[in-house]
């Protein structure tokens, strides 16, 4: 079973390459412009791990974050020099992404997943 | 008057109107009247019923009643009723005799009826118609008793029918006669009872107009005319008034021969009518034999009776009237003569009767009260439309009006002001009128009053002002504590008005002010310098003004006078007069004044532009830096103590205010004596001519050197604060560029991540590109917005730019920090709005606003910023609105304070909308909170630049 990812950014374009860059057979990547899209989803069909932008059109990553559920992994990617963050993600990453540093993150989430 | 009439009215005299005294002769001869018709009725009546005649007997009864009537008739005509009894019963008993003897005895009845008859008819007929009627019985019976001697007849036996037809007839012929003779008797003494009158009357009448004749001879003039006008008769008097001898006159034509200031056609007119029938009357002017003219009162009349067919002859009755014709021309010229004088004054004239109507007045009278002649005419001094007032301003009434005191007590009354507000009238006066009872009849006035009046409205007013002036000028003086005097040489004596006294000291109120009492007072100091001048103003008049001190005790108090004198027409000084004026606060407040502009080092100068002498005073020198000594007194010495830079903008801002073109308010640079270098604030006036020529120019200089340094510093702050504002703008938005650019890099660096991928796919690989293309532009976009932030030179860059360009441009770094505060920014592109500016610096304003827009939302639910662009009339307007809830009426007016902020501590530096109002300040633009509005707008208001400029 492959290892479902979302990515919640306001830039449609940005989710299209993070799609395009970390795709494949053991990865399912599901990106969410909207927050509010996201959030409904999360408890029909929750992920293993989620990407945030902090800046997000209408609201903020962390903000965000605070509503999804605790046990999911959640790494917070900004293009700003410094956060100041309401909820304890896991990592933040900055942009522009190092798209290996997010692949290295992934190969091992999916080597954790299968060892599990 | 008929008979019915005579006997109803004898009936209502008997019943209603006869007095007591007159009934019984009435009672009498109604007692008669009745046994005169009922006696032959019943006598007679009773003796033909006997006889076996009816019908004689009934008329007899008929006759005798007529008998009655007639006598009534003659009774109320003659009215002699005692004389008429006294008669009747005398006749009655010769007839009864007579009738005795011839009748056969008392006890025959045709005796008895006869004595019945007589006694009736004795009443009836009165005393001739009795005497007639007893002779004609006489005569029948003297010759019934011939008759019968004779056998002519054969007698009659008195138990015979005969006898009583006889007596009858006899009754019958001897009422007739009576009658007749009655009648004739009472129409013959009527007519000679009027004969006689008519002949009194004619006598008196002939004596009274033999009188009139003569009388009339003696002084008219008679004259009669024939048909044609010619004179057929002339009195002596005639003669004697015209000249002309009777010989003349007789024959000659009356229209021409006269004729003297009447014309020929009135003349005709004359003759016309007389000749018409009519009678004339009037006056004719004629002329003498010699020439001479003289008036004649004339009355003509026709005396011929036209109708019996006479010719007609005319009688002129005429009387000299030329004496009285010339006093009656000459009472209407002098009446002429007077009223013409009462026409031409100024001063009005009215005659009121003794109701105080008014029946008489002049044309003045009318003019003054601003009436017509109908309104005037008749007026009584009780009109309520007068509105008379008592000079107090009080209602005076009617009866105290001058010419009702007149009339009630006979006494004139003389300048008596009266205030007149007539009801209907066009005007208001104040008049000044005197009244006189009428000493003699005037136009048929015997008692009446004579009033004459003045209007002195214009005087009263002038009083008026003049005492309210004088009112207003001793409050003036006393306000102003200024006195007058008057030093009269002659007499030594000393007038003053009591404010000098208020301001002398109080021991010169004491007894008569004297010149020397007055000199006592004055301070030693100023006494030779005062006396000097008074000596100089009473020998040749100079006048004086001249402040000296007066001493009372340890009072001293500071004085301004002023002297003058005046001359007699020799122009020998006979007089001083002058005034006083205490300026002992005025001194002080000089005094400190002066304390004051030493201390303050303000300098007073005062230029005269015609002469180009300029003076100083000693504050001047000192922030000049030169001594007075050195001071040459004309601009020159000004011009020469600028500096070179200075001095070509100073003098031109001087120029120019001479010149009225702008207020002189300038800061030059002077150079001091040590070699340094001074700043100088100066303002001035000019004070012009009616030509507006500059003639004078005052002003003050004070030492700006001090302020000019801060200034200098405050500018250099200013700028440090923009610049650091700049700073703080760049770091509020330095993280939200990061994100800016870092999202595009990210782009980009992802798209080159993944093309090696789409290497094969040349249609995904370029799409890439594309992507790259675009987050290329976006960091560009977002490096050139920080570029006009990087500019540290103070070079303005002024230039025509599009509003709503400035505005995007501005979004495009205030974006990060909407959407890092969940702020919408609501702006739509409208049309291009010029305006002149420098645009990094409208850019900053505009980011600005928007910064602190967004900052003021912070905490609402609803969160956005909107930006308007309009035109309004010349204006371009820049409304920035935010969704708070406005600012506070108490702090509106300090937001552009340098350092005021109502952010917390750390959070804003407080310059922000202090350097927006500078920026717009040094655009020329303004900024204003708008007020009434539910959510706070910042409105800015360009310049519109039209657009040829903006081309």
């Amino acid at each position: 079973m492959p290892l479902k990812i979302w990515y919640i950014e306001d830039e449609l374009e940005l989710c299209e390459l993070f799609a395009d860059l970390f795709s494949s057979e053991f990865v399912q990547i599901r990106t969410f412009s909207q927050p509010e899209e996201a959030l409904a989803e999360v408890l029909r069909a929750p992920p293993d791990l989620i990407f945030l932008d902090f800046r997000l059109r209408k609201t903020t990553g962390d903000l965000v974050a605070l509503q999804l559920p605790p046990e999911i992994p959640k790494y917070l990617i900004t293009g700003d020099l410094v956060v100041e963050s309401k909820y304890p993600f896991t990592a933040v990453l900055k942009k522009p992404i190092e798209v290996a540093e997010i692949q290295a993150l992934l190969d091992a989430q999916v080597l954790s997943k299968r060892a599990a | 008057m008929n008979i019915r009439s005579l006997a109803a009215k004898a009936v209502l005299r008997f019943m209603i109107h006869v007095p007591s005294h007159e009934l019984l002769p009435y009672r009498v001869f109604w007692v008669t009247t009745v046994l005169g018709v009922l006696a032959p009725l019943i006598g007679e009546g009773s003796l033909w019923v006997a006889s076996g005649h009816p019908g004689e007997a009934i008329l007899g009864g008929v006759f005798s009643s007529a008998i009655c009537a007639l006598n009534y008739v003659w009774f109320l005509k003659t009215k002699k009723l005692k004389r008429s009894a006294l008669i009747n019963a005398t006749v009655s008993v010769i007839g009864v005799s007579i009738a005795t003897v011839k009748m056969g005895g008392f006890s025959s009845p045709p005796f008895i009826f006869h004595m019945f008859f007589v006694v009736s008819n004795g009443f009836l007929l009165g005393a001739r118609g009795a005497a007639a009627t007893s002779i004609y019985n006489i005569g029948f019976f003297a010759f019934l008793a011939l008759a019968s001697q004779k056998g002519w007849i054969i007698p009659p036996s008195p138990a015979s029918t005969g006898v009583w037809e006889i007596a009858f007839l006899n009754s019958l012929c001897s009422l007739f006669i009576g009658t007749v003779i009655c009648l004739y008797e009472l129409e013959r003494k009527r007519s000679e009872t009027q004969l006689t009158k008519m002949n009194e009357s004619l006598r008196i009448e002939k004596k009274r107009f033999e009188t009139l004749v003569v009388g009339l001879d003696q002084s008219a003039l008679l004259s009669q005319v024939d048909e044609k006008g010619h004179f057929f008769f002339v009195n002596d008097k005639f003669c004697e008034t015209s000249g002309f001898t009777r010989a003349e006159l007789l024959g000659a034509d009356f229209k021409s021969t006269m004729t003297g200031l009447n014309t020929p056609e009135q003349y005709r007119q004359i003759w016309d009518l007389i000749s018409q029938g009519h009678e004339w009357n009037g006056e004719l002017a004629y002329r003498k034999k010699y020439g001479e003219t003289g008036w004649l009162e004339t009355t003509v009349i026709p005396v011929a009776n036209r109708e019996e067919g006479q010719k007609p002859e005319y009688l002129f009755i005429q009387k000299e009237v030329t004496e009285e014709k010339a006093h009656q021309i000459k009472d209407r010229q002098t009446k002429n003569f007077y009223e013409d004088i009462l026409n031409s004054m100024k001063e009005g004239f009215v005659i009121q009767d003794k109701s105080g109507k008014i029946l008489h007045f002049n044309e003045a009278a009318l003019d003054i009260l601003g009436l017509t002649r109908d309104e005037l005419m008749g007026r009584t001094s009780r009109d309520p439309r007068w509105r008379a007032t008592t000079e107090a301003g009080e209602p005076l009434p009617p009866e105290d009006h001058p010419a009702m005191i007149t009339l009630r007590t006979g006494q004139p009354q003389s300048n008596f002001l009266i205030g007149v507000d007539v009801v209907g009238g066009s005007r208001s006066r104040w008049l000044l009128a005197n009244s006189v009872p009428l000493d003699s009849e005037y136009e048929g006035i015997k008692t009446g009053v004579l009033v004459t009046f003045a209007d002195v409205t214009d005087q009263i007013e002038k009083q008026k002002k003049l005492f309210a002036n004088e009112a207003q000028l001793r409050e003036a003086q006393s306000v102003a504590q200024i006195g007058s005097w008057h030093f009269d040489l002659q007499t030594q004596q000393i007038r003053c008005t009591e404010e000098m006294f208020n301001i002398f000291p109080p021991e010169l109120s004491q007894g008569e002010l004297t010149f020397d009492k007055l000199a006592c007072t004055v301070h030693p100091d100023d006494q030779s310098r005062w006396m000097k001048a008074v000596a100089l103003c009473k020998s040749d008049g100079t006048p004086y003004v001249l402040k000296r001190r007066l001493v009372s005790g340890d009072k001293i108090t500071w004085v301004e006078g002023r002297g003058k004198a005046i001359k007699d027409r020799n122009g020998k000084v006979i007089a001083l007069y002058g005034t006083c004026q205490d300026i002992t606060e005025r001194m002080q407040l000089e005094q400190e004044n002066e304390f004051i502009i030493d201390a303050l080092n303000i300098g007073i100068w005062k230029f005269d532009p015609v002469s180009n002498a300029l003076s100083w005073d000693k504050s001047m020198y000192s922030l000049y830096g030169i001594d007075a000594k050195d001071f040459r007194g004309a601009y020159e010495a000004w011009e020469n103590s600028l500096t070179e830079e200075s001095k070509t903008e100073a003098v031109k801002d001087l120029q120019a205010a001479l010149r009225g073109e702008k207020e002189f308010n300038t800061t030059f640079e002077i150079k001091t004596k040590d070699g340094g270098t001074r700043h100088i604030g100066g303002k001035g006036v000019v004070i012009r001519n009616e030509k507006h020529e500059p003639i004078k120019m005052f002003g003050l200089n004070w030492d700006r050197s001090e302020e000019v340094r801060l200034e200098q510093s405050l500018t250099i702050v200013r700028a440090k604060s923009q610049q650091n504002a700049k700073l703080v703008s760049l770091g509020e938005m330095s993280a939200g560029i990061a994100h800016e650019i870092n999202n595009p890099l990210a782009i980009i660096s992802g798209s080159i991540a993944v093309l090696e991928k789409y290497a094969g796919d040349p249609e995904k690989f370029k799409a890439k590109t594309e992507i790259i293309g675009r987050a290329v532009d976006r960091i560009a976009k977002i490096v050139n917005g920080l570029r006009k932030f990087s500019r540290t030179t103070d070079v303005k860059n002024y230039g025509n730019h599009d509003l709503n360009r400035l505005i995007e441009e501005s979004l495009v770094l205030t974006d990060t920090k909407a959407k890092r505060h969940a702020t919408q920014i609501i702006y739509e592109l409208g049309e291009s709005a010029i305006i002149h500016c420098d645009e990094v610096e409208i850019e900053q304003v505009i980011i600005n606003l928007i910064n602190n827009g967004i900052d003021a939302v912070k905490g609402n639910p609803d969160k956005w910023v909107k930006i308007e662009v309009m035109e309004k009339n010349t204006a371009v307007v820049l409304r920035v609105t935010d969704s708070g809830r406005g600012i506070p009426d108490h702090i509106v007016h300090r937001l552009f304070d340098p350092f005021f902020t109502t952010k917390m501590v750390g959070e804003g530096t407080g310059l922000g909308l202090s350097i927006v109002k500078g920026i717009l300040d040094e655009h020329k633009a303004t900024i204003d909170v708008l007020r009434g509005e539910p959510h706070t707008c910042f409105e800015i208001r360009f310049e519109k630049v039209v657009k040829a400029h903006a081309a």
